[in-house]
């Protein structure tokens, strides 16, 4: 009963952190009205070449682009021709043209100077050692875990980490939280991720609360987002990789240009904005002030039992 | 004929026993979780957040046992202070600082109406009656997180808690140090009573 709650809770806080993420609300690109008013729904009209007849018909889901969602997009502000090959400006598209290849995020993302600080060369290098694009040798691309169309980016150093995780996690979840869209890459059954991750103490806690890649990726990547998801077996499973002061998450996370600033100069105190991490937010001025205390006590003591031994022993020997 | 009174029962030097293994444990779990390192201290750290948790609970129930135990019985009056604690726990201190030194004996004597120094009933007072509750409301509410931890607003209340708990778990290991170490002093015939004896007021062990 217990686990069902928990399976239900999980999955209430999957279609939230999915419907909750962080949106750019860009304005209306006019010129993308021709091609939404197909693909922007689930069910378009199809015309016969004469034009006289037309039927409805559902569009392929992987066409679907709701309108709201690429308006959030981190690409909204950009015509839906900026990236697909000219030939699409007449609408309705030859279907032959799905067969041409598109540009590639590389094509872009590369080559602009301003992407630099995004460090791309590293997630390209990343992705190659990750286990994703080795069991999808070839065929594994960007696209796969981050859709253009709905993209919204998980990356900045000062937003509010609690959205930075729910869309992060998303990213992952949208195919391992769901067998229809996992058994698109893989004919495995994907792993239950809540029962998967019940050895943790407070599993929804965590599932909730850190990010998927900072325990399943290789944390040596300059970017914010390590890309070099690691075999589920090698994941971290020591507690106190977290839960101590050097914590791995001070170096992704928790990483921050904020100074140490808190009540009582709590370490890793970026964290603290939405959740306490045991062992990784300690006091360290309480724990200073308490160490100073008790070595006093203990001289304290050692002097009065050095005086009363003293003492004692004078006594006994009258 | 000795005026024997039952002042150590066996029911309080039971809880006794039990509580001061169970502040032990704490205080060393409680250690292993704030000061939590890669480097693994005889336990895994899964194995002392168990350890604690459970110690934890079992101290609220010794601690609910003792209030009721003192209610029902003349124990409990032997704990609390008067208004001149203060005063007397200067006058106790003193002897501990210098007096002991120069051979005066002891200001405060065993009695029907006295069982301890008034440092010592300073100390056990606030022990039982303020520090412990507070360990344990605040220890219980970080048990709790799951179920209490629903805003940005309940961080805050679970850092104060965390900053409460442990300054009160500081100052029972103060308290446990100091204890220990008087009761080392007192010679081994004191850890015999309290472990094993009643006592008696008119000298007659």
């Amino acid at each position: 009963m217990a686990r069902i709650g928990l399976l239900l809770i999980f999955l209430i806080v999957s279609i939230l952190s999915v419907s909750g993420q962080r949106g750019l609300n860009n304005p209306p690109i006019p010129e993308n009205n021709n091609c939404l008013r197909c693909h922007g729904q689930a069910v378009y009209s199809a015309f016969s070449s004469d034009g006289k007849k037309h039927m409805k018909q559902p569009m392929s889901e992987s066409c679907v682009i709701p309108r709201k969602m690429y308006q959030n997009a981190i690409h909204g502000s950009l015509k839906c021709v900026d990236c697909h090959a000219e030939g699409y400006s007449n609408t309705p598209h030859p279907v032959d043209l799905k067969f041409k290849p598109l540009y590639t995020c590389a094509d872009c993302h590369d080559v602009q100077k301003k992407f630099k600080k995004y460090h791309l060369d590293s997630i390209n290098s990343e992705d190659e050692r990750s286990v994703h694009a080795k069991a999808m040798p070839n065929t594994f691309t960007c696209w796969k875990c981050h859709n253009p169309h709905t993209n919204v980016t998980a990356f900045s150093e000062q937003a509010d980490l609690k959205s930075v995780i729910t869309t992060s996690n998303s990213t992952c979840l949208n195919c391992h939280n769901d067998v229809n869209i996992y058994n698109r890459v893989s004919n495995k059954i994907p792993v239950n991720v809540l029962k998967s991750h019940e050895w943790l103490i407070h599993t929804e806690l965590h599932l909730k609360n850190i990010r998927c890649v900072d325990c399943h990726a290789k944390l040596t990547s300059p970017t914010f987002t390590p890309h070099e998801i690691l075999p589920a077996r090698k994941a971290i499973r020591e507690c106190t990789a977290c839960h101590s002061q050097k914590s791995i998450l001070s170096n992704s996370l928790l990483r921050t240009k904020k100074g140490n600033e808190s009540f009582f100069n709590f370490s890793n105190n970026r964290a603290l904005e939405y959740a306490f991490i045991m062992g990784a937010n300690r006091s360290i001025t309480l724990n200073i002030i308490s160490i100073i205390l008790f070595i006093t006590l203990l001289l304290v003591i050692f002097t009065h039992l050095f005086f009363l031994l003293r003492y004692r022993k004078l006594h006994k020997n009258g | 004929m000795a005026n024997l009174i039952n002042s150590y029962p066996f029911w309080l030097r039971l809880w006794h026993s039990v509580n001061g293994i169970l502040c032990l444990i704490l205080v060393t779990t409680g250690l292993m979780m704030q000061y939590a390192s890669p480097v693994k201290i005889v336990i895994s750290l899964p194995t002392a957040i168990l350890i604690h948790n459970s110690s934890g609970i079992l101290l609220i129930i010794s601690w609910i046992f003792f209030i009721v135990a003192n209610g029902l019985s003349k124990n409990g009056s032997y704990y609390w202070p008067t208004l001149k604690i203060f005063k007397e726990s200067f006058i106790q201190l003193r002897y501990y600082a210098y007096g002991m030194f120069k051979g005066e004996s002891k200001p405060f004597k065993d009695d029907r109406n006295r069982k301890f120094n008034p440092l010592q009933q300073l100390a056990y007072w606030s022990t039982m009656y303020i520090i412990i509750p507070l360990l344990v409301m605040t220890g219980f509410i970080m048990y709790n997180i799951e179920r209490l931890l629903v805003d940005k607003k309940s961080i805050i209340i679970y850092q104060v808690c965390d900053f409460i708990h442990i300054c009160a778990a500081f100052m029972i290991s103060v308290f446990l140090v100091i204890h220990l170490y008087l009761a080392f002093i007192e010679g081994i015939s004191n850890l015999k009573k309290i472990i094993f004896k009643t006592k008696s007021y008119d000298g007659n062990d």
